[in-house]
Parts: C-alpha cells; sequence; structure tokens
C-alpha cells in the first residue's frame, strides 16, 4: 500500500536518532569494555575479559552496588510512602487542595544541583541550619552531626534531601489514580463500620495495584541510575562510603581516564538495571492496550 | 482539620528550604557566616548586587548569565526538535500502516529505561570525533535522543484516540496523507506537542553528567555545570552562590506558574496512560 512509505519516513528522523545515539553506543560500550584505552590519542590493546575479572574483585563496585541498593530501598519506600500519604490527605479535597498539590509538585522540577548545593549549605555543621531547627524541635542530641563528612550518614543525608525533593512525583500519580475511585465505595465501607485505616489498606491501596507498581518500578529504576545529588553532594566520598555506580563510573573514566573498565561498569550498571527495565514493559503491557 | 495540620506541615518543610535560598541571596557573604537567620535589614545588609555579580561572573568568572542562555539555547532546540520527530513517528505508528510498526514501537519503549549513563563514555568518544565537544549540539543530538523513546510512546498513545473522522474528511476532499497530517490534525494536537515539550523540559535543564563531560569551556557550559562550580571554591561565597542558585530557581519558578496545569496533565498522561 502506498500509505507504507510516507509511514517510513515520519519514523526516520526518530529512529536515525535512538541508532546513532542510543544503540549505536550501547555497542561500542561492550566492545570498549573489552579494551584498555586511556580515553586519549593513545593505543587500544584488546584485553579480553580482564575488565570483567577487575570488576567482580572490586570492592568499590561492591560498595558502590550495596549504595544503589540502599537508595533504592530507602528512596523508594521514602518517597510512595510520602506520596502515598500526602495523596491519600489531599483526596479529601478539603478547599486548595489543588494549590496544596501545586507546590508540592515544584520541587520535583528543582535540578539536584540547585537542592544538592542548597542542602550541603542546610547541612553544615558551622552555619548550624539543620542543627537549629533540630534544637527548635527538641532533638539537641541530633545536632553537630557531621551530615555529608560523616562516611556512616552520608549517604542516608543524600536519600533524606532526595525524598524530600521527589515524594510530589508519586503523589501527583496517586492523586490521579484515587480520582479514579468512586466515593460510593468509601460510602459503602463506612456504611459497613469500616475504620479509616481499614478503608486505607483495603479499599485505597488494591484499587490503585496498577499506578503503584508502576510508580515503584520507576523509582527502582531511578535508583540504579541516580547521579546529580550524589555527585554534588559528596562525590561519591567521604572515601567511597557514598559511591554510586554512576558515580564510580564517571570517576575511573574521567578521572583516572581508563576508558575500558568504564566501560565494563556501564555493562554491568545496564545488566543491574535490566530486570527493573522488563518489569517496567510488563507493567505497561499490563494496563491494557 | 487534622488533615489540614499535615498539610500546613509538609507545606512549610517544602517550602522552607527554597524559600530560604531566595532569602538569603540577597544578604552579604560575611552576614551570612555571621547569622544564617538574621533577616536583611538594618544592622545587616542588603546586597542585590550579588545576583549581577552572579549574572556577569565577577566572581571567579562564574557567569550564571551566560550559563543560562547556554541551557535555554541547548533546550529550546532540543525540544523543538524533539517535538518534530516524536509527534511524526508516533502518528505514523499510530495511524499509518506500516509493516514494522509493533517491532518499532516496542524498541522505542524498552529504549525508555535504558541509562544514559552507561553509555556516556562511548557517547564522549562519538562526540569528540564529532568535533561537537563545547558544542550546544553535542548536547542536543544526545538530548532529544534520549528523550525521543518516552515522548514517542506518549505520542502514540495520544494519536491512537483521536478520531479518524477528521483525516477522513479531509481525504476524501482530495488531502494527501502529510496533507492531512499537517493541515489538519497537528494545529488541533498543540496541546500535545506542548506537554511533550513541558514534560521533557526539566530533564534537559537540569541534566548534569552529559554537560559536565561535553561542555569543558567556562564559556559553554550549562547552568547545572555552571552553577557547580561555586562549591569547589576556597572559600565558598555564599551570596554569591545562594545568587546564582537562585537565578536558577526563579527561572523555573516562573517556568512552573506558566506551565503548571500542562506539567501535571503531562506527567499524569505520560506515567499512566490517560
Amino acid at each position: 500500500m502506498k500509505r507504507s512509505r510516507l509511514a517510513y519516513l515520519f519514523v526516520l528522523p526518530s529512529i536515525f536518532f535512538i541508532s546513532a545515539f542510543i544503540l549505536y553506543p550501547l555497542a561500542f560500550t561492550v566492545y570498549l569494555s573489552f579494551l584498555d584505552w586511556n580515553g586519549l590519542f593513545g593505543p587500544r590493546t584488546f584485553v579480553g575479559l580482564r575488565n570483567f575479572e577487575r570488576l567482580a574483585t572490586d570492592s568499590n563496585v561492591l560498595t558502590a552496588l550495596i549504595n544503589n541498593v540502599t537508595y533504592m530501598v530507602l528512596g523508594t519506600i521514602g518517597t510512595v510512602v510520602l506520596g502515598l500519604i500526602i495523596a491519600t490527605l489531599l483526596d479529601s479535597k478539603i478547599r486548595g487542595w489543588a494549590l496544596f498539590r501545586n507546590t508540592f509538585y515544584f520541587s520535583v522540577l528543582l535540578p539536584s544541583v540547585v537542592t544538592g548545593i542548597l542542602f550541603i549549605s542546610l547541612y553544615n555543621p558551622q552555619l548550624g541550619l539543620i542543627d537549629s531547627l533540630l534544637g527548635l524541635l527538641g532533638f539537641k542530641s541530633l545536632s553537630h552531626l557531621a551530615w555529608l563528612a560523616d562516611p556512616k550518614i552520608a549517604l542516608f543525608a543524600v536519600i533524606l534531601k532526595d525524598v524530600w525533593q521527589y515524594s510530589g512525583f508519586p503523589m501527583l500519580l496517586f492523586i490521579a489514580a484515587f480520582a479514579n475511585i468512586p466515593d460510593e465505595i468509601y460510602e459503602a465501607a463506612r456504611v459497613e463500620g469500616a475504620s479509616g485505616l481499614q478503608i486505607f489498606f483495603r479499599i485505597r491501596l488494591p484499587l490503585i495495584r496498577q499506578v503503584l507498581a508502576t510508580v515503584v518500578t520507576l523509582q527502582i529504576l531511578f535508583s540504579f541510575k541516580v547521579f546529580d545529588s550524589l555527585w554534588v553532594m559528596t562525590h561519591g566520598g567521604p572515601g567511597h562510603a557514598s559511591e554510586v555506580l554512576s558515580t564510580y563510573l564517571f570517576k575511573v573514566a574521567f578521572s583516572q581516564q581508563d576508558f575500558g573498565y568504564g566501560s565494563a561498569i556501564g555493562i554491568f550498571m545496564a545488566i543491574v538495571i535490566f530486570p527493573a527495565s522488563l518489569l517496567y514493559i510488563r507493567l505497561w503491557r499490563l494496563e491494557g492496550e | 482539620m487534622l488533615v489540614v495540620a499535615f498539610l500546613v506541615v509538609w507545606l512549610i518543610m517544602q517550602l522552607f528550604p527554597v524559600a530560604w535560598l531566595l532569602y538569603s541571596s540577597v544578604k552579604t557573604n560575611s552576614d551570612l557566616y555571621t547569622d544564617i537567620w538574621a533577616p536583611p535589614i538594618p544592622p545587616m545588609q542588603v546586597s542585590l548586587g550579588n545576583y549581577w555579580v552572579s549574572w556577569t561572573g565577577g566572581y571567579v568568572n562564574i557567569k550564571v548569565g551566560t550559563y543560562l542562555m547556554n541551557s535555554l539555547t541547548v533546550a529550546l532546540t532540543s525540544l523543538l526538535i524533539l517535538v518534530f520527530c516524536a509527534s511524526l513517528a508516533g502518528y505514523a505508528i499510530a495511524r499509518l500502516n506500516m509493516r514494522f510498526s509493533s517491532t518499532i514501537f516496542y524498541t522505542f519503549l524498552a529504549l525508555i529505561s535504558i541509562p544514559a549513563e552507561s553509555v556516556v563514555i562511548p557517547l564522549f568518544v562519538m562526540i569528540r570525533s564529532l568535533g561537537l565537544i563545547d558544542n550546544p549540539w553535542g548536547l542536543i543530538l544526545p538530548y532529544v535522543a534520549y528523550n525521543v523513546p518516552f515522548c514517542v510512546v506518549l505520542a502514540r498513545a495520544y494519536f491512537k484516540g483521536f478520531p479518524f473522522e477528521l483525516e477522513e474528511a479531509a481525504k476524501i476532499d482530495g488531502c494527501s496523507d502529510f496533507g492531512a497530517f499537517w493541515r489538519i490534525v497537528m494545529p488541533i494536537s498543540k496541546g500535545m506537542l506542548a506537554a511533550l515539550a513541558i514534560v521533557s523540559f526539566p530533564g534537559i535543564w537540569n541534566e548534569l553528567l552529559f554537560a559536565l563531560v561535553i561542555t569543558t569551556r567556562n564559556d559553554t557550559h550549562t547552568l547545572p555545570v555552571g552553577l557547580l562550580l561555586y562549591v569547589g571554591q576556597y572559600a565558598t561565597r555564599l551570596d554569591y552562590m545562594f545568587a546564582g542558585l537562585s537565578i536558577n530557581v526563579i527561572a523555573l519558578i516562573i517556568f512552573y506558574v506558566i506551565f503548571n496545569r500542562y506539567i501535571v496533565r503531562g506527567v499524569v498522561a505520560g506515567a499512566l496512560k490517560g
């Protein structure tokens, strides 16, 4: 049919872009991971699986992976739970709820660079902002913590900031999902004598199952890619305490000039993310087409 | 009511950091270090000049004004190309008869979750061999590429729901396929096109990793990269830094106030398919 030709022309630009800048680089990464190369105009030597052997024994990679997983667990729970709570509160449709919703979403748009630097100042023990706040609230014992300088706390300090910043995203989606639930269901439940908590866990949550799954999957995907916040706030430090896969990849490739090993890390990242990607696609298809 | 109380608490927690940033951006450096809370009224000084210094690069040549322009150029160009490519592809997949439409579509869908971080190395090598380091196109092309998959999926979903009758009426009147698309479908779809751009905008405006790698000269930095320069300095000048950050925040506030409705609609549509 003559129609086909126009269609191919229509998809051509997009296909060009993804082939040139996504598919080709992906293949190229695989190729590079088998080399030893400093990225400049030095020799590219084929070293087989040596980069991957190094990957398997590099304790920094293990630390980074553990940190990614920590980020994933805490970050996802934090943003999703907060998002749920606020969305539920806003579902009461009090006056001005839309204004609340809009304000709560704003922080999601801010660059991690800005919020990261901002929180560096907030967390600064000398400037003492969070300290004064904690003192005001009565948590005197928590003050004077070296939030970002203490290797045991640094990662959590960053996760906290990200949870603060990004809860608006799940919140927005949950609000939309809740909007699809007819009020009669809640009324019927209340007539039957259900308590607020029961309504929440037995009615609300199950009815937004799919959105919940999508949100969690998206958060998981994001947590394995996370770069900006950590790079800005801790640079992966102190030492490697808050290193994640992407920051380590960056350092290996651009500070240590080891493009081969860096590419191997990249492959590792893609493999780690792969299950979550499959889940996302699967969920997307389940939403019914 | 308890509901309102909790909401107000969270509102304060959300607004406080940003409000504090703006508030602090007009104080002098010494004032900030002396007493972080004091309002910028006498005996403390108000220093609106912070913004000027930050904008023009008076401090260590950190030129936020230049960075803003770079970010704007890159973002607008990327969005234009992105929306054009994605809407065409989305339309073709949704509407036109094409042999591999399923395969092509699922390819796009799968690519949504590819981590750009994984491929930053070969991308860097590619952009370098194309001579596009420190060139806005070195950023624009990858930005378009990495946002295309998601936008194509959104566009296709939209076009699937588009009523047939309009195009058919046009074709009965003798319009070509392309004519029907360009003259009938597109003008009506302006809202969707805007939504594509608006939803993709923050990802491009705030992008750090690629920009860090591709822009090496001070003149070519985008906002995220440029603002980061404030952090490495020996004795951080909080006043200029806060002013610089505030410039970025104010730009986003303006963006948000104008496009709020589209953003909310676009995000929800993107994640929930309507």
